[in-house]
């Protein structure tokens, strides 16, 4: 019973905390941003024991359907009775929260980068840092109520409600010069994907109710209908195209949320106009909300549609944005816009292994989800940190060496280089690993484009290594005089990512075996759907009992 | 206690390496290599104790570890593999390692990165380690790439100069492209092996361990003769990016911007063999590729011969030996493509494993010479700058001696017999019915070659320590022999690499190790070395040390030099004018093509997805009151829209 008490805590708790500290933000108190430090670090104990709590209790849920959460919240006050009928059932749906090990997972990742942002905000931050810190903490208790929502209308509410501290965010610490032209292209590009989400999800609404049954917008119970209307229906083209308007509208919404080839153009200019210490969590979290939807909503409730229309498109284009994310990033010189593209293409790999539709893929995408946050909020981080020192980093002509000016700095700019370029005993290379395993057995083709990536990422990570960091003594260069290594604080805040990247790339069993009874649910509907319609998918012998 | 030891192997480096990390954290300069030198003195001590105790009845013992992933068709456990195979190689490596550590202590003191040094350097040895005794094909990718980053961060370890950071770079990438194709393979194999028997039968099994890919590629060849092909055909390209072949050979002289012990251990005896390893150790599959590995002899026999050709050219003494092992690995990969021929695996690998074992002795003990060489010079290592230093290196000039006079092949060194192995094998493997004519081909490479690198060695050894002395500058009055310490490790060095040949060759003894490894095929009776081998190779040799001799003499090198020598000199020191093509044909196209597309990326998508995402606005006027570019009132908007609806639910 307590463990469900975390879902309520983790969603509410941080909007309220926020809220208060935005209201007596001001007062000049310097105790402010410590409270918020502190109860971001109790939120990342919270998110651990929500993670235990999932991964002890596995196998207790006894429905059907291929969304079980582990752990729900859902009282009888959270019901909504609203005054029309659907169907000939008057409306009464019930909300809900609720944490699987994808939310869980997720939720980790989200309480992990808050921390280390309001630790870093303590010396990035200077003008209004007890707003800031109010703001940051919103934002998180919004996403976490996002990737806990067990229903559409609520993961709705939360999804669209994410973009005001956003925005907010954006313009008050972004850069002057940039940040209200990106949050105006950042706001029209994700209202143009609400627009026909929103359709989406009241088309799965509508569909899911019948004469016999009432409407519904709980995604167990929806996930549930859509795999008995495919066992009954069985895998048929007239059953994909009755449910090709919604997946369309959702693939729209998702795929410019999620940054899809070629509906990404606003996120190096979101990403860039922030300032680094935002950016961290923007890219970390906000960025994969879409794939998290697609992941969520999509490959649960229409995946018979998605591998008819979707499978092999989408996946060639998550194939291509790995490519075309890196080729790019190779000869960008704005640091902040270089890490930009290098996110769009390694999130390339998690389009890539939910496109596969099976369990390997569906495993690695969520692995490299998790995996992205961690590295990219940290770049984001270091960013942070050497624009503070040095001002806004151009790659140009410059002799930098920045790695004898601040070695503890360089070390973990390798590091986290490192991770992100897929090294294995690292956490990239499995998710890049399981995602590519996965898609292999879709099309040799699109893994032949993807495995591309890992010599291209190589080469844009390698370079800024040697421009930023290597390649001269930084400690004779005149304008790093007078600036110190990164403290303690830094430290604290980055070393936690660190750990969890070295604990998934030596151990990822610690995290795949608490994801393993909700991967086979999924593929339970995934597998069929996905080999009846291209019969030359491969779909192993091996399914394990 | 056959688990004690083999974990204690690689699990010691990797203390060492952690707690060398400390160090480094705090900047020490004096006790990092404490750490580090026991932890390798563990991991050797250890390893020969396996290599006496250990005897299977089959031939290998698995230890188990943990598992690393299991989760849809993916199981994969760190566990690890022992036998002959995996032995041989690691006793070169821990032994090696661990020498050329006690030879750092001195030749790296008082550097400001001494502790990363070190870390760095035992970080390596638990990769290398681990490679050679993983049990599964994607574990020895994991170690595989983990030794590539070891050796990027090791080029790289004067990351201050900007030659070493970009050396480093280049090699880690060009690396890259040779692990694409590997990892490439190894996708594809474990797909195929998933479409067989073996594979799709129980659950538990892992799909990459070396045990269930043996037992499957009989069958994977039945099923699917064209992919074994490509999957052999990719696994080739990791091997020969690994092991510096041509065309992927290009990191390798670049490699020398790292510590001379870097380049003893890592380019030289250790990290750049591994491919040969994987090439060893998939033999029982690659056998079902017989047109992928004469493939793979002849790229071996092109750079056999033009590395020999580079390195006669050099001037850098370094960039000299650095040539020369591309040339001798080359000769493995000779070796290696013998497998195509039927009943000769075991063989193959044997006298590819024998001269991977010699080698990595003398060409230690070479490259430990002319870090000797280096410290005395003050770090100038052209040899335009210096010559007959037999008096003030005397005892660093008999070293060199025994390991030049072991890389040209003279008898009774090691190399002579490693080396003839090697071409009496092809000699034998040219009688094939398929393939003869191929091996025929190898073969004069092999000699051709062997002519070759008995001049450039002899060459550049007479040309340093005999003759007129002459020292550079830098040197200082007094360039002095280098220390106790460092010459001990080059002592044990040389003892291996005078007698490893001798009592491991004729005797049979490495033939018949090797033989236990399991999915080697039997022996088929003796094995015989033809004498004409052995003759027309000491022939070779010392004609080629004769004709090195002269070439070392100023005066005559003044003499024959008319255009064509020059144009020929111009040639090999221009590297063949590989690197130029490269950067020609594959960099810069590269770049410029990714400069394209970012500005394609900001323009054309940019503004084509901006047109479509504002053309709603366009479309009526009461939207564009709206769209007032202020985002505060956009942000209103919405947050107005959700306040209603917050509101509307409170009501219902």
């Amino acid at each position: 019973m307590t463990s469900q008490l975390l879902i309520p805590l983790l969603v509410f708790l941080p909007i309220l905390v926020g809220v208060t500290l935005c209201l007596v933000a001001g007062k000049k108190s310097s105790w402010i941003s410590d409270i918020a430090t502190s109860f971001s670090g109790l939120m990342v104990i919270a998110a651990i024991a929500l993670l235990c709590a999932v991964h002890g209790a596995q196998g207790s849920s006894e429905a059907a359907g291929l969304i079980q959460p582990q752990i729900v919240f859902g009282p009888a006050w959270m019901e909504l009775k609203l005054p029309f009928a659907i169907q000939g059932h008057s409306v009464n749906w019930q909300l809900q929260l609720g944490a699987d090990s994808f939310s869980a997972m997720m939720v980790l990742l989200t309480s992990l980068v808050t921390f280390a942002v309001l630790m870093t905000a303590r010396t990035q931050i200077t003008e209004r840092r007890d707003l800031y810190d109010g703001m940051i903490l919103i934002t998180q208790g919004i996403l976490m109520g996002i990737f806990l929502a067990m229903d559409l209308l609520l993961f709705y509410v939360f999804f669209e409600a994410v973009l005001i501290p956003i925005i907010l965010l954006m313009n008050i610490w972004g850069d002057p010069k940039e940040s209200l032209r990106a949050s105006r292209k950042f706001l029209l590009f994700t209202l143009a994907g609400s627009i026909p989400m929103v359709v989406g999800i009241v088309g799965i609404v509508l569909q899911s109710a019948t004469a016999e049954r009432a409407s519904t917008v709980l995604l167990p119970q929806l996930s549930a209908i859509a795999f008995e209307s495919q066992l009954t229906r069985g895998v048929t083209e007239s059953f994909a195209s009755s449910q090709f308007l919604i997946l369309a509208a959702l693939m729209l919404g998702f795929g410019i949320k999620m940054a899809l080839l070629p509906l990404h153009s606003w996120l190096p200019t979101t990403y860039s106009a922030s300032h680094p210490n935002t950016t961290a969590l923007i890219a970390a979290v906000v960025g994969k909300l879409g794939v998290y939807g697609l992941l969520r909503i999509v490959l649960p409730l229409t995946p018979v549609a998605l591998s008819v229309y979707c499978q092999i498109v989408v996946g060639t284009l998550g194939a291509i944005a790995i490519v075309y994310g890196a080729l790019i990033a190779l000869k960008q010189t704005d640091l902040r816009r270089l890490m930009a593209y290098s996110s769009l293409s390694h999130m390339g790999f998690v389009t890539l292994g939910l496109m596969a539709m099976n369990r390997e893929g569906i495993a690695g995408a969520t692995i490299q989800m998790f995996n992205h946050g961690l590295i990219t909020a940290a770049m984001f981080l270091m960013i942070g940190m050497i624009e503070q020192r040095r001002g806004r980093l151009v790659l140009g002509n410059e002799n930098f060496g920045l790695a004898a000016a601040y070695p503890h700095l360089g070390f973990l700019m390798v590091f986290f280089t490192l991770a992100g370029a897929g090294l294995p005993g690292l956490n990239s290379f499995v998710g890049e690993i399981l995602a590519m395993m996965g898609m292999l057995r879709v099309s040799a083709g699109i893994v032949g484009i993807a495995v591309l990536g890992t010599v291209l990422g190589a080469w844009y990570a390698l370079r800024v290594l040697q421009h930023v960091m290597f390649s001269s003594d930084g400690k004779t260069n005149k304008r790093n005089a007078g600036t110190a290594d990164i403290g303690w604080a830094d430290w604290v805040a980055l070393a936690p990512l660190a750990l969890l990247c070295i604990v998934i790339g030596v151990r990822p069993s610690t995290f795949t075996d608490t994801m393993k009874v909700d991967v086979d649910r999924m593929a339970v509907s995934l597998e069929p759907a996905a080999k009846a319609l291209h019969p030359t998918i491969d779909t192993l012998a091996v399914v394990k009992k | 206690m056959l688990e004690m030891l083999a974990w204690a192997i690689p699990v010691a480096p990797l203390i060492g390496c952690l707690v060398c990390t400390i160090l480094a954290f705090r900047g020490d300069r004096d006790w990092a290599h404490w750490p580090a030198v026991m932890a390798l003195a563990i991991s050797a001590v250890c390893t020969l104790a396996l290599v006496a105790t250990f005897s299977d009845e089959s031939g290998v013992a698995v230890v188990h570890g943990y598992t690393w992933l299991d989760i849809g068709s993916l199981r994969l456990d760190v566990s690890l593999r022992l036998d002959s195979l995996s032995l041989t190689l690691l006793s070169v490596v821990t032994v090696v390692s661990c020498l050329v550590a006690i030879y750092s202590r001195e030749y790296m003191r008082g550097d400001p990165g001494y502790a990363r040094f070190f870390a760095v350097f035992s970080g390596f040895v638990f990769c290398m380690t681990m490679l050679v005794m993983a049990n599964n094909l994607l574990l020895l990718y994991a170690f595989w790439e983990g030794v590539g980053t070891c050796s990027y961060l090791l080029i790289g370890y004067y990351y201050r100069k900007p030659s070493a950071a970009k050396a480093a770079v280049k090699a880690f990438l060009v690396n890259r492209v040779a692990d694409c194709g590997f990892l490439l393979g190894i996708l594809l194999l474990s797909y195929a092996i998933g479409q067989t028997s073996v594979g799709a039968g129980a659950s538990v099994v892992g799909r990459l361990d070396f045990a269930t890919i043996f037992a499957a590629s009989q069958e994977l060849f039945n099923k699917f003769p064209d992919l074994v092909g490509w999957i052999a055909f990719l696994l080739v390209i990791g091997a020969i990016g690994k092991s510096a072949q041509f065309p992927l050979h290009v990191w390798l002289p670049d490699a020398m911007e790292g510590p001379t012990p870097v380049s003893a251990l890592i380019h030289a005896a250790t990290m750049v063999t591994a491919g040969v390893y994987l090439m060893a150790r998939m033999a029982p599959l690659m056998v079902y590729a017989p047109d992928v590995l004469v493939t793979l002899a002849w790229l071996g026999a092109i750079t056999s011969i033009a590395a020999a050709v580079m390195a006669m050219f050099q001037y850098d003494l370094k960039r000299v030996l650095a040539y020369s092992t591309a040339s001798q690995l080359g000769y493995l990969f000779m070796a290696l493509g013998c497998i195509a021929v039927p009943d000769m695996m075991t063989i193959a690998v044997m006298a590819a494993m024998f001269h991977l074992f010699t080698h990595a002795f003398f060409k230690a003990l070479l490259f430990l010479s002319a870090g000797n060489v280096m410290h005395a010079m003050g770090d100038v290592i052209d040899m335009r700058y210096f010559s007959g230093l037999r008096k003030v290196l005397p005892k660093t000039n008999v070293l060199f001696g025994i390991g030049a006079a072991a890389l040209a092949g003279l008898p009774p060194f090691a190399a002579f017999f490693s080396k003839d192995t090697i071409l009496s094998l092809l000699s034998d493997a040219s009688a094939d019915t398929d393939y003869g004519g191929h091996f025929t081909g190898l073969m004069v490479v092999g000699f051709l070659t062997a002519f070759l690198t008995a001049i450039y060695t002899s060459k550049t050894y007479f040309h340093t320590f005999w003759g007129k002395e002459v020292t550079p500058p830098e040197a200082g009055d007094h360039p002095h022999e280098a220390t106790t310490i460092m010459l001990l490790p080059m002592v044990i060095l040389a003892v291996g690499a005078v007698l490893a040949g001798l009592l491991l060759g004729p005797t049979g003894s490495i033939l018949h190790y090797i033989a236990k490894t399991p999915g080697m095929d039997a022996l088929h009776g003796e094995h015989h070395e033809a004498m004409w081998v052995l003759v027309t190779s000491t022939l070779v040799a010392i004609v080629g040390v004769a004709i090195g001799y002269k070439l070392a003499q100023p005066s005559t090198s003044k003499a024959v030099s008319n255009d064509f020598v020059t144009a020929i000199g111009d040639f090999g020191r221009n590297r063949l004018y590989i690197d130029t093509i490269y950067q020609a044909l594959i960099v810069t196209p590269s770049e410029w093509f990714a400069k394209w597309l970012g500005w394609f990326d900001e323009t054309v998508v940019d503004g084509l997805t901006q047109l479509v995402g504002q053309s709603p606005g366009f479309a009526g006027l009461m939207l564009k009151r709206f769209q007032t570019g202020m985002v505060s009132s956009y942000a209103m908007v919405t947050a107005c829209g959700i306040a209603a609806l917050a509101l509307w639910i409170a009501t219902q």
